[in-house]
Order: structure tokens, then C-alpha cells, then sequence
């Protein structure tokens, strides 16, 4: 029992020491809840200045805020939610039929209902929609979880107004497409650039921006009646629909667009009290319109372009946005008229340049060509000139030898002849063709048969052609009429086609010569079966200088004047020429067209032979008796000096030879000469000037005695000049013997005849 | 497993496939009773259920405290030889295992900081000082209850038993005074919450079907235990011998946010109760308590020791199943 007892008083007194620990904790579980008290207060106040703060941002929020449980409580909501959804107050907010009443004001209830009901069902993270008030309002909505400590403890709502957001954002999408059609249109006019085209592009474009029924661009300008409008585009109707009204008239509807003034815009022009009382200004039986709109199109200078017109049946449809966008569109089509104009003047004025270039081109190409074919032909008559002077020179030297048979000499002497022919016949062709450019050609006009020319023609190339083995065949109509014109000419015509013929022909070929009458024409013609021509060189086988061929290696000489020379002869005559070749190796033809004389041929005319055909010296020189003549022949070349003197020795004169003006003058000192031969062209003293100083001879002293002028100048003019300069007779180098002594007989009275 | 227990040190791991066993039985049977909640908790608990946490501590000695139960024998408490103090298991351990075994809410119990106090020796532990010890009691009863909480327990029951020893040991109430104290201490660390799903569990003990204070009268104990602040009381009645006194007395002294589990069946009465007593019981209580306030438990555990054999398993299933039965008998005459 003792133990029992003992027992006991431990345990009390355990149990009472442990009292006294359990004080002692209690105690210091008494300070830390009062610690923990004051710092549970002191959070609780800055709880509750955390959640007075939290309230005022949500307060301060434009927002709409609203937050529900999972259940669908409303735990919190702000003043914006009250007034949003016009909810009476807080206590009216907590009733369970707001949700229902939210839903009641949504312009589709069951949509907002079931979306609403998915998003408290589903929980998501995040959702947004926008709703759709039945008073018009657009809330735009947005929903969270409510997360506390990591945990949903509900959805926060939140509802934002962008009812005005909307508008904006309505307006400026609408603006954007505005000026998107207008950037669109813009580059529409930029890139057009025909008049026309732009204007009806601008007229198409502004009356579909408009969304007018019908639209009219009216051209402004003025005339010799004054003030004139022209339809010059128009969209959404007819033509006719507006033509058979003519040229609107300067209306109070119509002038001020006219005349660049602010747009005309009316909503009703029927009922507009500015324009109603004048009947609008719109004629009977004009297209209905009660929405009018008018605007200038201006240059940037400020000149009225024209105007553009709108208008639609129904009332009300221009707006001012609409007037705006049309004043844009003009304006563009303003600086768009502007660029077409301008490129079109610069369009004429590049044409104009370029047709200058180009004609600038030509000229200077022609320039070139013509001073190519100079340098060519020139080329030309060096070689043509020295080639017949090789052969002369050759037998000269030859000849003076003496070592040769008689067979030889005359074979020399016969070549050095038909040489020095040859060069007289260049010669000839060069004057002719220096006659022919300075039109001093005289023909001998008379009527004559053309067979008989074309006889004489053929005879002189006979020869030649014969050697070739060409075979001439000659088919004339001896009927075919007779033609006015020089034998002489027309022959050497013939014979410089014939003589190519010949030429460009190759052995065994064959030529061929045709006289036909033709209506009033008769046409010759010369056809050969010989290298043919070019096509491309076809057009040019007229001009001067010009050969198929002009290489220096080519295989037919000439200066190329004979075809250009009979070209202008032919013309001179009234005819035509011209030439024909199926091309290269396939031959040619010639025709020629002379018109035929109405008159009868005179008698007494007599073909005169070709300077070309050959004519042997023996037979044509002519001695005549100069037998008692002094004649003083002066040159400053020794070889002309001693042919003349040769010659005229030859017939019994006595010359004396002066080889220079001073050299004569001296001469003239000690005797008296009949006759006075001088050369023109000579160093120091020329012809002229020695002529002149023996004319200022005292008579006896030989001043009056006559002159002869030998000269290589054989132009027109170098004739004139020597024969004004007191010579009686000009005789051009080459002389004939004949010519000379026939020269010299006559001036001294010593003709046969 | 009382046999094996015999044989093996409680804590041989061979006895844990017997345990296991023991669990899954004790649980089937459980459930077959049919009552809402496991309300025992004390499938795996260690040997019993005061000193369960500290068995085996090395700093204790086995000749602390002796407890005198009406039948002759005495159970003996540990006594603390040094510092510091620290639980050597948990019944959040327990309650793991438990549910592994069932779905049903389970109610975990777990000894009372108050008993444990007696642990600490007259005589001061050098080094380790009362305060220190009782500091250290506080934070690891902490620790028991929140494991168990933290765990899912239904609710979690602090068996109290030492209440109505305290007022036998001293009859001045200071002891008793000082256990509530240190209880409610305790409770202080937890929010009202967690103290709703927290109770206390009084009775006069119920080992070998004895008791150690049976004789001590209530009125002594409850104005003082409804001060503890839990939100459940767990108040042993079908041994009492006049229950109707004692129902007056919960009456004037239950405050509005606590609820009472008023035992209706007697584990160590070896009559089985009838479920029409049972019911009679309840309705007697109803009589005195708000139905919303009023719940039935047992009056004790079957075996708050581990060598009790004094109730055998189908007794106590069966009375446990009659007091789930007649509980709803009540409840229906009740909501009629």
C-alpha cells in the first residue's frame, strides 16, 4: 500500500512539475501567439491594405469584373460590373438569377449561354469571346481561373466595352479599303497613259467608288464659241444617253464644276432648294437623278481639266466620305492628265528627234557611202587610167628601140593608139558625167530611126563580141516609129549596154537586142545570158561609182559611170531605163523606153560614130597643106610639144616649140609666127596670162597673131574661159591629128573647102 | 499473432507477413460490419496503444509509472533516462498500411501528449531539463496528429484515458488540470479546421476487461475535458453505470461546434449487446443531445494491449456490427 501511496506522490509530483514546465510553455506558447497575434495583425492590416488597394485597381479598372465560384456563387464583382450590366448593387449582384440576367441581355441569349456554360464547365485557362448586346453594345469578354495558393478557387470575368473600339476599328477598316481603292486606282491612272484610255479608267473607277448608277467625265476647253463641255468618258450608261442632249449647258447644277469651284454635292437635287427651282438643270427624258455629285479634275497648274459627274436615281446616296474619295480620285486624275499630256509631247517630240536622227543618219551614211565610192572610184580610175599606159609606154619604149620588124612597129604602134582610145573614152565618160551633173549636156535633137542607132551600136561591139564567141541576136521592129534625139547619144546609150552586155557575159554566152513599140513608147531592150545582177545591188546598177563588184581585185574594169551616164542620157531624151536580173549568174536585161516623135524625120541627119569605135588614125587623119605657116607651139611637156609639132610638121608647117611662156616670149623676140598653139595649164606663166602678154605685143612684134588652145582642162567653162581669154579655137587633149591640123587650117584660111 | 508475438521481438521482421494478415483480416471483418467509417485504428499499432510511439527507445527505462487496472494487474510506463525525446514510430505509419486494405474512411488514434508527460522522472535528467522534455513532447505530438491528417485520416482520435486516472491519482484536479493544458497546448498548433477532424477519447480504461478509474465519477472529468479544443469527443457510456447522469452532464458542458460519439456497446462486458439495446441507447442519448451533435462509437478499443485475450476477434466484430446496426435502428425511429 506504501509503495501504492509512493506511487502516487511521484506521480503527482511528476504531474505537478510537469505543471510547472507546461506553465512555463504555455507561457511562451502564450508570447508567440501573442507574437504571432500581433503579426497576424499587423498582416491583417496589410491584408486589408492589400485588398483596399486590390479593390481600388479593380475599382480603377475599366473593366467589368466579375467573379464566380465553381458553383457558380458570385464571390466578387466591381462598381464597372454593376453599371455594365445594370445590376442594382452588391446585394443585388449575389442573387443566383444574375447569371440568367447576363444571359437576358446578350442579342443572342442562348449563344452566350451555352458558351458561358462550356467555359465554366471546361475550366480552360484562358477564354475570350466577344458578345453581342441586344442594346448594341460589344463587350469583349475574357475569363480566368481564380488560383489561390496554387488552386482554382473559382473564374475571374472580366468584360470590356469596345463598343466605340468596334465603331473605330469599323470606320478605319473602311478607310483603309477607301484608300486602298484610291492607292489602287492611283496606280491604275500612273500606269495609263493614252488620254483617253486614263480618263475612262478614271470615270470607271470614281463611279464605282461613288457607287453612283452612272458617271461622266466632261472635258473642258474652249473654242471659237467660247466655253465648251465634251463628253469624253462615261460609265454605268449609254452614250446615247447622254449625246442626244448635246453639250450640258453652264447650269447653277453644272457651272461650278466647270469652273474648278468646290464640289457640288446634292442629296435630293429635286428637292435641293439651290437647284430644285431650275428643274435641276436636267433636261427631258435625261437619265433619272436625285443624288448628284460634281467634281473638277485641275491640272497642278490650276487649268480645269473637265469635270466629273455622279449621279444616281435614288436620293441620299453621295455622301461626304463619298465626296471625299471622289475629290481624291480626281485629284489623281489631275497629276495622271497632267503625265499624259506631258508624255505624250514628249512622245511627238522624241518622234521628231529620232525622225531627225535617222534623217541626220541617212544624210551622213549617203555621205559616207558617196565618199566611200569616191575613194573607190577614184581607186578605180588610177587603175583604169594606168593600165592602158602601161601598154602605151611599153611599145613607146619599145618603139624607140627601132630593133623591131615593121610587123612589130605597126603592132605597137596600133596597141599604143587603142590604149590612148581607151583613156579618151574614160575621159570622155568623166566629162560626160561632169556635163551631165552640171546639166550643160546639149543633145543634138533630131528624129531618127532607133534601128539604125542600134545598128551603129552593134557594129561597134561586133568586133569584141566576136572575139568572145558571144552570139548578138537582133530582133528589130523596123515599124516601131521613130524617136526624137541625138543619134550620137542614144547610140553611145545602147552601146554602153551593149558593150556590159558583152563584158559580163561569158564566152559562148549569148546577147540579145529587142525593138518593139509600145503604145506610145518603143522599148529596146538588151538582154544577155551573163553574170546577172544581184538582187540587192539591183537598185543601185544606176548610180555613179557604183560597181556590183568594187573590190580591187575584181574581174571588170570600168569607171562605173556608163550605165549611170546612160541613165541620165535616156532621161535627157524623155525616156525611162531600167534594169532586170532573175540574179547572180542567171543574166540580165536592160530595157529602155523612148517615147515616139510625132514629127517626120529630117532629112540630111547622119549617125554619127561613137567616139569609142574604133578608128584607125590612118584613116581619119586628114593632111591638110600647111606648107609657108609658122606656127609656135608652146607646153611645158615635151611629149605633147613633139606630137604637135610632128603633126603639124607633118603637113608641111614650120613649128617652133616653146616650153614655157617665157621661153615663147622670148622666141616671139626674133620671129613672128602665123599661129600661136599653147597649152593652158603650165608652171609660172599658164596659157591665159601668155595670151595676154603677147596681146600686149606691138602687132609687128606678133600681138595679134591667133591662138589655139591645147588643153587637158576640157570642161565647159575651161573652154569659155580660154576663148574669152582671146583664143579662137579650144581643142581639148587628147587631140585628134585631124582635129588639129583641121584646127589650124581653119583659123589660118587654110581649109580644103 | 498473440502467439507469435510471444515468440519475436515485435519489431522481428518475420512477424510482418503475419501482421500484414492480421491487417487484412481485422479490415475485411470490418468492413463487413458495415459501419461507415474504420472506426477502431488500431490495426498495426505497436503493443499497445499509450507507450505504442515509444517502445524501444533506448534513452527510456521499463520501470516508469505503474497503472492499476480494477482486475489486479498493472501496466507499467516507460521512464525517460536522458534526452532528448523523440517518438521511435508513427501512426501515420499505421494508417498507411491500413489503406492498403480498404476504401472506407479510417479514424487514427493516437496517444495524448498528457500520457506521455509521466515518461519524464521526478528527479530532473541531467542535461535535459522538464521544459525541454515537454517542448519536445508538444512538437512531436505535433508531428503524430499532422502525419495522420496529412495522411487522409477521417478523423484522428487522442485517447485520453489517463483524464479520469488523473482525477483518481489527485483529486485536487491540478493533475487533471495540467493534462488539459498541455492537451489544449498542444491543439493550439492546429487551426480550427484541422481541430474539427481531431477528437478525444476518455473511458475508465478497458484492458483484460478491467478498468483503471472506473470509479472516478465524471462529473470530476467533463466540465474540464469539453474544454480541450478539438472538435470531437469520443466518451466511453455503455459501462456506465448510470449513463443517464452522464449524458445530463455532457448536455450542460457540449458547446455547439463539438460532437459527441457517446459509447453504446461495452468491450469488456462479455454480454454481446443487442441492437435494439444498442438503439435504446442511442435514443436515451438523443434525448439529451442535438442529433446533429451526436454520434456512437465504442466505449474502448477491444485490445488496447497487444496480449489481451480477453474479447476474442468475433465478439468484437460482432459487437461492433450490432452497435452499427442498432445506431441505424435509432437513426431511423430518429428521422421518422
Amino acid at each position: 500500500m506504501d509503495e501504492d501511496e509512493d506511487e502516487d506522490a511521484s506521480l503527482r509530483s511528476v504531474a505537478l512539475q510537469n505543471a510547472g514546465s507546461i506553465l512555463i510553455a504555455r507561457q511562451r506558447a502564450e508570447k508567440e501567439l501573442l507574437r504571432a497575434k500581433e503579426e497576424l495583425e499587423h498582416k491583417t492590416r496589410e491584408l486589408a491594405e492589400s485588398v483596399a488597394s486590390l479593390r481600388a485597381t479593380l475599382e480603377a479598372t475599366t473593366d467589368a469584373v466579375l467573379v464566380l465560384a465553381a458553383d457558380r456563387r458570385v464571390m466578387h464583382c466591381n462598381d464597372n460590373f454593376l453599371r455594365m450590366w445594370g445590376v442594382a448593387d452588391w446585394q443585388a449582384a449575389l442573387e443566383p438569377s444574375l447569371i440568367d440576367s447576363l444571359f437576358e441581355q446578350a442579342l443572342y441569349p442562348a449563344q452566350f449561354r451555352l458558351s458561358f456554360e462550356g467555359v465554366m464547365r471546361a475550366a480552360p485557362g484562358e477564354s475570350s469571346d466577344v458578345l453581342d448586346l441586344a442594346d448594341g453594345r460589344v463587350l469583349e469578354c475574357f475569363s480566368r481561373p481564380q488560383l489561390v495558393q496554387g488552386s482554382s478557387s473559382g473564374r475571374v470575368w472580366s468584360f470590356r466595352d469596345i463598343t466605340e473600339q468596334r465603331r473605330v476599328q469599323e470606320q478605319l477598316r473602311e478607310e483603309a479599303g477607301v484608300l486602298e481603292a484610291l492607292n489602287t486606282t492611283g496606280k491604275l491612272l500612273a500606269s495609263q497613259l493614252d488620254l483617253q484610255s486614263l480618263l475612262q479608267a478614271v470615270t470607271d473607277a470614281a463611279t464605282e467608288l461613288s457607287g453612283a448608277k452612272f458617271g461622266a467625265f466632261f472635258h473642258n476647253h474652249t473654242d471659237e464659241k467660247g466655253d465648251s463641255y465634251q463628253l469624253f468618258t462615261l460609265s454605268g450608261a449609254p452614250r446615247a444617253a447622254f449625246e442626244k442632249f448635246g453639250q450640258p449647258r453652264a447650269t447653277p447644277l453644272f457651272a461650278p464644276t466647270f469652273r474648278g469651284e468646290p464640289p457640288v454635292r446634292s442629296a435630293d437635287v429635286l428637292e435641293d432648294p439651290r437647284y430644285a427651282k431650275m428643274g435641276a438643270g436636267m433636261p427631258a427624258g435625261h437619265l433619272p437623278v436625285r443624288s448628284y455629285l460634281g467634281v473638277s479634275v485641275m491640272s497642278r497648274t490650276g487649268e480645269v481639266i473637265g469635270g466629273l459627274f455622279f449621279g444616281h436615281p435614288e436620293p441620299g446616296v453621295f455622301s461626304e466620305r463619298t465626296e471625299r474619295i471622289i475629290v481624291g480620285v480626281a485629284a489623281q486624275a489631275g497629276i495622271a492628265v497632267d503625265n499624259a499630256r506631258l508624255y505624250e509631247a514628249s512622245l511627238r517630240a522624241s518622234t521628231e528627234r529620232q525622225m531627225l536622227l535617222e534623217s541626220e543618219r541617212d544624210a551622213r551614211a549617203a555621205a559616207e557611202r558617196l565618199s566611200a565610192l569616191k575613194d573607190e572610184f577614184l581607186a578605180n580610175l588610177s587603175h583604169e587610167l594606168r593600165t592602158p599606159l602601161n601598154a602605151i609606154l611599153g611599145w613607146a619604149q619599145m618603139l624607140r628601140l627601132g630593133k623591131q620588124s615593121e610587123a612589130d612597129t605597126e603592132k605597137g604602134l596600133a596597141t599604143i593608139e587603142r590604149n590612148a582610145r581607151v583613156q579618151v573614152q574614160l575621159i570622155e565618160d568623166l566629162l560626160d558625167m561632169s556635163r551631165i551633173l552640171s546639166g550643160k549636156v546639149r543633145l543634138d535633137v533630131q528624129a531618127l530611126e532607133p534601128a539604125s542607132v542600134i545598128e551603129a551600136a552593134i557594129d561597134t561591139v561586133r568586133p569584141a563580141a566576136s572575139a568572145k564567141g558571144i552570139r548578138i541576136e537582133v530582133m528589130l521592129d523596123s515599124t516601131a516609129g521613130p524617136v526624137l534625139g541625138d543619134p550620137n547619144r542614144l547610140q553611145q546609150v545602147l552601146w554602153n549596154l551593149l558593150s556590159n552586155s558583152i563584158k559580163f557575159t561569158p564566152r559562148g554566152g549569148k546577147v540579145q537586142i529587142l525593138l518593139e513599140r509600145v503604145n506610145s513608147h518603143i522599148e529596146i531592150s538588151v538582154s544577155d545570158t551573163g553574170s546577172g545582177i544581184p538582187f540587192e545591188f539591183l537598185p543601185h546598177v544606176f548610180d555613179r561609182f557604183r560597181q556590183a563588184d568594187g573590190s580591187t581585185t575584181r574581174r571588170h574594169g570600168g569607171l562605173g559611170l556608163g550605165l549611170s551616164i546612160a541613165k541620165h542620157l535616156v532621161e535627157l531624151h524623155g525616156g525611162t531605163i531600167r534594169a532586170e536580173s532573175p540574179g547572180t549568174d542567171r543574166g540580165s536585161t536592160f530595157s529602155l523606153h523612148l517615147p515616139v516623135a510625132v514629127v517626120h524625120r529630117a532629112k540630111g541627119g547622119e549617125a554619127r560614130q561613137h567616139p569609142s569605135a574604133p578608128r584607125s588614125v590612118a584613116a581619119t587623119f586628114e593632111r591638110a597643106n600647111l606648107s609657108g605657116i609658122k606656127v609656135l607651139v608652146v607646153d611645158d611637156e615635151p611629149d605633147a610639144r613633139e606630137l604637135v609639132k610632128w603633126v603639124l610638121s607633118d603637113c608641111g608647117a614650120e613649128v617652133w616649140t616653146a616650153g614655157s611662156a617665157a621661153e615663147a616670149l622670148l622666141l616671139l623676140d626674133g620671129e613672128l609666127p602665123h599661129l600661136l598653139v599653147s597649152d593652158i595649164g603650165m608652171p609660172d606663166v599658164d596659157g591665159l596670162e601668155l595670151l595676154r602678154r603677147v596681146r600686149g605685143l606691138e602687132a609687128k612684134r606678133g600681138g595679134r597673131i591667133p591662138a589655139i588652145a591645147l588643153t587637158a582642162f576640157a570642161r565647159s567653162e575651161d573652154r569659155t574661159r580660154a576663148l574669152r581669154a582671146g583664143f579662137l579655137v579650144h581643142i581639148a587633149k587628147p587631140v585628134e591629128p585631124s582635129e588639129l591640123v583641121a584646127s589650124v587650117a581653119s583659123v589660118l584660111g587654110r581649109t580644103d573647102g | 499473432m498473440i502467439a507469435a508475438l510471444g515468440q519475436h521481438d515485435a519489431e522481428d521482421p518475420a512477424l510482418e507477413g503475419i501482421y500484414r494478415a492480421a491487417i487484412a483480416d481485422t479490415l475485411r471483418r470490418f468492413e463487413a460490419t458495415e459501419s461507415p467509417v474504420i472506426t477502431d485504428g488500431e490495426q498495426r499499432k505497436f503493443h499497445n496503444f499509450w507507450t505504442y510511439c515509444v517502445h524501444g527507445l533506448p534513452n527510456t527505462d521499463p520501470d516508469g509509472f505503474k497503472i492499476p487496472f480494477a482486475a489486479g494487474h498493472i501496466r507499467r510506463m516507460p521512464k525517460l533516462t536522458e534526452g532528448p525525446f523523440r517518438y521511435r514510430r508513427r501512426a501515420g505509419g499505421y494508417l498507411r498500411d491500413a489503406r492498403k486494405f480498404t476504401a472506407l474512411p479510417l479514424k487514427q488514434a493516437v496517444i495524448s501528449p498528457s500520457a506521455l508527460s509521466l515518461m519524464y522522472p521526478v528527479t530532473e535528467i541531467a542535461g535535459y531539463s522538464r521544459d525541454q522534455f515537454i517542448e519536445d513532447l508538444l512538437r512531436e505530438h505535433e508531428n503524430e496528429v499532422r502525419e495522420c491528417l496529412n495522411e487522409g485520416a477521417h478523423k484522428v482520435q487522442i485517447d485520453f484515458t489517463e483524464g479520469r486516472l488523473a482525477i483518481k491519482v489527485d483529486p485536487s484536479g491540478k493533475l487533471l488540470t495540467s493534462f488539459i493544458d498541455l492537451n489544449n497546448l498542444a491543439l493550439a498548433r492546429f487551426s480550427a479546421a484541422e481541430r474539427q477532424r481531431i477528437g478525444v477519447h476518455t473511458c475508465p480504461g478497458g484492458d483484460r476487461d478491467s478498468t483503471h478509474s472506473a470509479d472516478v465519477d465524471y462529473a470530476e472529468l467533463l466540465p474540464s475535458l469539453f474544454q480541450l479544443q478539438v472538435g470531437n469527443f469520443y466518451i466511453a457510456l455503455a459501462g456506465e453505470r448510470d449513463p443517464k447522469r452522464v449524458l445530463g452532464l455532457i448536455r450542460d458542458h457540449l458547446q455547439p461546434d463539438q460532437r459527441v460519439f457517446v459509447g453504446v456497446v461495452a468491450p469488456i462486458e462479455p454480454e454481446i449487446e443487442t441492437p435494439e439495446l444498442v438503439r435504446d441507447r442511442v435514443l436515451e442519448a438523443a434525448r439529451y443531445i442535438p442529433l446533429a451533435q451526436l454520434g456512437t462509437t465504442d466505449d474502448c478499443g477491444f485490445a488496447p494491449f497487444s496480449d489481451d485475450t480477453s474479447t476474442s476477434r468475433d465478439k468484437a466484430f460482432e459487437k461492433i456490427r450490432r452497435r452499427v446496426f442498432g445506431t441505424r435502428l435509432a437513426a431511423e425511429i430518429l428521422s421518422a
